[in-house]
């Protein structure tokens, strides 16, 4: 369960776009949402940021905390979002990566693509993923990319999946089920993975893009060549959600 | 393989062809022999349908041939000048339809015939046969052209969707709409025959007369409207344009211009974004797929996109923010006089891109209006009250405040 976004003040763009985006995804969750501005602004300055926050969104629910407790370890509520499209900056949280979106979904119904491979990132990207499209009453599209297995000649992706992958795909399917959240499944064989995402995303019009870091990859993670490329939102869940 | 020719469509022209040359055959002949106006006009739109089943073959050839640089929209608009003459054909058809039906009717009223014939120069009225011998001839060829007609164009229809061959597609519509004239031609036989009303035909006919000119009419406005390249319709570019503003990344559809060269969708569209080119093509396959999924829905089978994407105007300018540097680390100075250095920042999409600072310790105000002149600055931020605000301003420098006193919080860290 989201109890609170959050979002750090600044007077850029990028910024700007963020924290729209943020009051957005606030007032669909139904929750606060929570402004971090830096740690050692005095009284005029608070005021200052204050006012400008008002002039750009909607200021009700507007929570604002000195930046520093957004590095103290937040225990339970780990399962906040915060809105930033450098994740760099908080990395062992989950967070929302807008882009230059500043609302949630363009689409009358939304709809979150949770992309899987045969890991357990799958698996902790649908541990946010699917409570979140609850909360927000979206629908979940089940996205996987498999590499075509020479030794099967069926033309069904379905065919060319591995064990584990299909392991990952009926946890998915079940938590969907256990969540009442309505889903649909997509399975491609294409060439590149993350562009296969970031395609298929545009295409079925995805309101965000969840997905989780693999524990044991190194170079090129797919969640850094996806948010790289893709201008659709994307989700990056941190530690593991309660 | 056996299955492969049955699904070339030019194997699907060779079929029609076959049945119109018999439908040809049959119908001037039948129609002739027992005086039926219905039935010979009926045949002579079928003329003009084996000259439409000739233009396809043609178009079909002709189509597939490579754009190249000679032709970058490809070839297809012969297909509407052909198209606008089979239009006119019909129409003329109709129109001596019209005419001999009129003239048998009016036969009906013997006063009215004479004063007429003596102003106007009509055609010679000619009873219809229509006995027992003659029925099984007349009811066999209309029943079954109706029924051929029906299942050759359902035919066409499909191999010309799976093949994506508008022209193939089209001439499938054209063939059903045929069945539909043939079968009112068969009631009309039946309905004399059973219920011995001889003029029943002539209204009919009159009604095959108005169905062959609506088909003529629509295939003459859809070449004139292939031909001007005129838009496929208000209500289909605003639902492109919705699809393409609901794709995530896409700021604005600058331009839009979609219209039919023959039977294909020709969409040019320039999409804004502020994303990289990788992105772009990305979002370009989702557009073509989305919009191509759009206009198969609503019956334009064939497409050609030319998506563009251009960027916003960055609104570049120079401003500069006067800053403090100190030990106790940097910030925006409350005023110049406070200031160490100006801070002299490039922006572009309201964003910092690059800065540099200049020092001003010591320097008189003046000075460092000529500093910010010489780098073209337009917006001077401090933190407070500038006292000296007006020299600026006089200079054309706007003087405003910044929200925060913290370089990170403004970007200029």
């Amino acid at each position: 369960m989201i109890s609170e976004v959050s979002v750090i003040f600044q007077v850029t763009a990028t910024a700007d776009h963020a924290l729209r985006y943020a009051r957005d995804l606030a007032s669909l969750l139904h929750v606060n949402l929570t402004v971090f501005v830096d740690s050692w602004l005095g009284t005029d300055e608070k005021e200052r940021i204050a006012r400008a926050v008002v002039e750009r969104v909607d200021g009700e629910g507007i929570v604002y905390k000195p930046l520093r407790a957004l590095r103290m370890p937040m225990g339970s509520s780990v399962c906040n979002l915060v809105v930033t499209n450098t994740p760099s900056q908080c990395a062992e949280f989950s967070c929302v990566m807008p882009h230059n979106e500043t609302q949630v979904s363009r689409s009358e119904k939304g709809e979150i693509m949770i992309p899987f491979g045969d890991g357990r990132s799958g698996i902790r990207a649908a541990s946010l993923g699917i409570p979140l499209a609850r909360q927000l009453g979206y629908s979940v599209f089940l996205w996987h990319t498999t590499w075509r297995d020479e030794r099967v000649f069926s033309a069904d992706p379905y065919a060319h999946m591995c064990a584990e992958a299909r392991t990952v795909f009926s946890i998915l399917k079940e938590a969907c089920v256990q969540e009442r959240v309505p889903y649909r499944i997509g399975i491609d064989m294409a060439d590149s993975i993350p562009g296969g995402i970031v395609r298929i995303a545009l295409r079925e019009h995805m309101s965000l893009i969840c997905m989780a870091r693999g524990a044991n990859t190194g170079k090129g993670s797919y969640v850094d060549l996806v948010s790289a490329r893709t201008p659709t939102p994307l989700v990056i869940v941190g530690g593991e959600v309660q | 393989m056996k299955t492969a020719v049955f699904r070339s469509p030019y194997f699907v022209m060779v079929v029609v062809l076959f049945m119109y040359a018999i439908k040809v055959v049959a119908k001037l002949s039948i129609g002739a022999y027992v005086h039926s106006p219905v039935i010979m006009g009926d045949g002579y739109h079928n003329v003009a349908d084996v000259l439409e089943a000739l233009i396809v073959v043609v178009v079909i050839s002709y189509a597939r041939m490579s754009y190249g640089d000679e032709y970058p929209l490809g070839r297809s608009n012969i297909e509407s000048i052909f198209k606008f003459g089979v239009g006119i054909a019909l129409c003329y058809t109709a129109f001596q339809l019209c005419v001999r039906c009129g003239v048998e009717l009016v036969a009906y009223v013997p006063s009215f015939d004479t004063w007429l014939r003596a102003h106007v120069a009509l055609p010679h009225h000619e009873l219809l046969r229509m006995g027992a011998q003659y029925f099984w001839y007349v009811a066999g060829v209309t029943g079954l052209s109706a029924l051929t007609s029906w299942g050759v164009g359902r035919y066409q229809i499909i191999v010309g969707q799976n093949a994506g061959c508008g022209s193939l597609k089209t001439d499938g519509i054209e063939t059903l709409n045929d069945g539909k004239i043939e079968g009112v031609t068969c009631v009309g036989v039946l309905s004399e025959y059973f219920f011995h009303i001889s003029c029943i035909e002539y209204p009919l006919g009159l009604y095959v007369a108005y169905l062959v000119f609506h088909a003529g009419k629509e295939l003459i406005g859809e070449a004139w409207g292939a031909l001007l390249q005129r838009s496929i319709g208000k209500a289909h570019e605003v639902a492109i344009r919705d699809i393409t503003t609901r794709t995530c990344g896409v700021l604005d559809l600058a331009e839009l211009k979609a219209f039919c060269v023959g039977e294909r969708v020709v969409c040019i569209m320039k999409v804004i974004t502020r994303l990289s080119h990788t992105t772009n093509v990305d979002i370009k396959h989702a557009l073509a797929d989305n919009v191509a999924e759009y206009l198969e829905t609503h019956g334009f089978d064939t497409h050609q996109f030319f998506i563009r994407f251009d960027h916003p105007d960055a609104h570049e300018r120079r401003v500069a923010y006067a800053v403090f540097h100190g030990v106790r680390g940097s910030f925006v100075a409350e005023s110049l006089h406070d200031a160490t250095h100006v801070r002299i920042c490039d922006e572009e999409y309201e964003e910092i891109v690059r800065w540099d600072d200049e020092a001003i310790s010591g320097i008189i105000p003046e000075e460092i209006l000529a500093l910010l002149l010489r780098k073209r600055v337009r917006i001077l931020y401090v933190y407070g009250d500038e006292p000296d605000r007006a020299i600026f301003q006089d200079a054309g420098i706007e003087v405003k405040q910044t929200i925060s006193s913290v370089l990170d919080v403004l970007g200029i860290a």
